[in-house]
């Protein structure tokens, strides 16, 4: 199974904002998109969620169009982790992951002992069981992303879609949750995620998609494609890439 | 954290407190009735019993007590209940049942239904056709809107709100001052008092649908409390889901402003304490807020008959209470509610 993006363009006729984008990312692969600041990195990932109407082209999941799905349907298809939920009224963590499970309930239902057990299923998979009844907003900033991912993971959708889950952890934390979201992988989730760190491209990203200038560049293997010229070319400052004891890294020059 | 076992006790509580003040505003008043004799008239209602009381006991309490205590429940569930709605559908903790026009629009249906002389059971259909129309605006200047459609709702309920309290000040100014005006500032303030039956089987039924219906949906307006574009990707009708809950809560609103006047804060204050007792999920919160509300409102509606010989308009009492109230808690927790 795949997710497959045709052609797909988003914006005003006189200012796209997406150009003709097309691309296609297997199952059980972290996809890593990256761009510059203004790229449209959100925007790709909102229309692929169906938020935002497309102007032109569509998005195929297996065999079926997105736009041809309920909205039930493709909340079991794909699920998506913000950049930090703003919660207005704060709850256990676990409340927060049962609502990854209304796909799942008719309109009227609330959510029982099966949907009980995917929750603290998700909370297990993610090894956070002790957070469930934590209140949401007591939680660091990592481990309110990992409830997030817990979230989706209830949703039971095969492809996450993740908006910087890195943007507001601390060094550390970043590289945890990384290592985390590749585990997730061998469960055969397709993730996408956005980043503005060409190093977790390098490191963890079994593909690449870059966007600029409207449109996007596939690298299949990062390892190899993503060199100095490369990221140059991206983010218009020269660029060092090296390799210290088989982890790539990435220095600014200036 | 509260667990499940915790919010259960404290929602008995709440229930308990509920029951004990419905049979207590049942027998308080002017002329006292004790519990037992009430318990005993109402149940003659269903049973044929032996009548051990006055006739005068029974219609006191059938015609006026009953009427006028249930209603003052229902007003005060509702209006809770639709704040408790607002609040989360519009992740705004400062949203009230108010908030889109509807009381107003209720209001000034009343005051025209005054000034032209209409009788007060017509009054309530106009307030309650008022209170519609306000949201019937509302909605179609929604409509015509592609982006930011909630902000368009609350701008276009705030908009419709005020342009109805300009047109109840105009009535207000151009009113006979010796009768006509009288009558509008008084029906404005709020008051159980001239509730009959009547207006019971009118109102109630109207009330119980929207509360039926946001019991039905609370897990979905749960789930909307987390904002519209996740709750989208979960798979939840945001916009559809919205308008429901708006229809709900006017019908609610208008249906409570029609029969009883202005009883603000209940429908802003109430959810709070509710979700500060149970938890925030609008699935707990809903049925504490429903209990809360309608007790808080019986017994201000005891404290309005009872304090002074001449009965204080509720939604001055309500007033007098909420406002102190939002202001602690907004000290109290440094203005995060």
């Amino acid at each position: 199974m795949s997710l497959c993006v045709e052609h797909l363009s988003f914006g005003f006729p006189a200012s796209l904002v997406l150009d003709d984008i097309s691309f296609e990312i297997a199952y059980g692969n972290l996809v890593c998109l990256l761009g510059c600041n203004g790229a449209g990195k959100s925007t790709l990932l909102r229309c692929i969620l169906g938020l935002l109407p497309l102007k032109q082209g569509r998005v195929l999941v297996g065999k079926r169009d997105l736009s041809s799905l309920s909205r039930k349907e493709r909340a079991k298809t794909m699920a998506y982790i913000p950049q930090g939920s703003k919660i207005h009224y704060s709850d256990r963590a676990l409340d927060l992951v049962l609502m990854g499970t209304t796909s799942q309930l008719s309109p009227i239902a609330c959510p029982g002992k099966t949907q009980m057990t995917v929750a603290q299923e998700a909370f297990s998979i993610l090894g956070i069981s002790h957070l469930a009844h934590r209140c949401y907003d007591h939680l660091s900033g990592g481990e309110q992303q990992l409830v997030l991912i817990a979230r989706a993971i209830a949703q039971q959708a095969p492809i996450l879609i993740m908006d910087e889950p890195c943007a507001n952890l601390d060094y550390g934390n970043q590289s945890l949750l990384l290592a985390q979201i590749q585990e997730l992988t061998k469960f055969n989730y397709l993730v996408l995620m956005s980043t503005h760190n060409p190093e977790h491209v390098l490191r963890y990203a079994d593909e690449a998609l870059i966007l600029q200038n409207k449109t996007i560049y596939s690298l299949p293997s990062p390892r190899e494609g993503l060199d100095a010229a490369f990221l140059e070319r991206i983010y218009g400052i020269p660029m060092l890439v090296q390799t210290l004891g088989g982890i790539p890294s990435c220095v600014p020059l200036v | 954290m509260l667990t499940n076992k915790q919010n259960r006790t404290r929602l008995l509580i709440l229930t308990l407190l509920f029951l004990i003040l419905l049979m207590a505003s049942l027998g308080l008043g002017r002329y006292p009735i004790d519990p037992l004799t009430v318990i005993k008239v109402l149940w003659s209602q269903i049973v044929p019993m032996d009548a051990t009381w006055t006739s005068q006991v029974e219609t006191v309490l059938l015609q006026i007590r009953v009427p006028r205590v249930l209603m003052g429940a229902l007003i005060g569930a509702g209006l809770s209940a639709s704040g408790c709605a607002y609040q989360g559908i519009f992740q705004n903790p400062m949203a009230s049942p108010d908030m889109l026009g509807a009381s107003n629009g209720a209001c000034l249906g009343a005051a025209i239904g005054l000034l032209i002389g209409l009788d007060y059971h017509l009054t309530t259909l106009t307030a309650f056709a008022g209170g519609l129309c306000a949201l019937a605006l509302v909605l179609l200047m929604n409509s015509k809107v592609q982006w930011n459609q909630m902000l368009c709702l609350i701008l276009s309920g705030i908009m419709v709100g005020s342009l109805a309290s300009a047109g109840i000040s105009y009535i207000k100014l151009v009113a006979d001052p010796t009768n006509t005006l009288p009558a509008i500032t008084y029906w404005l303030m709020g008051s159980l008092a001239s509730i009959r039956t009547r207006d019971l089987c009118f109102s109630a039924p109207v009330i119980l649908l929207g509360i039926l219906l946001l019991i039905l949906f609370r897990w979905n307006i749960n789930v909307m409390t987390v904002g519209d574009e996740e709750a989208s990707t979960m798979g939840i009708p945001v916009k559809p889901l919205r308008t429901l809950v708006v229809l709900c809560a006017t019908l609610i609103t208008a249906a409570c402003v029609s029969i009883s006047g202005l009883i603000g804060w209940v429908g802003l204050v109430i959810p709070h304490i509710a979700r500060l007792l149970v938890g925030s999920s609008f699935s707990r919160a809903l049925p504490a807020s429903l209990l809360l509300g309608a007790s808080f409102l019986m017994l201000a509606d005891n404290v309005s008959r009872l304090m002074a010989t001449s009965e204080i308009p509720i939604g001055i009492l309500t007033a007098f209470v909420g406002a102190p109230f939002c202001l602690f808690f907004i000290l109290k927790k440094g203005g995060r509610m």
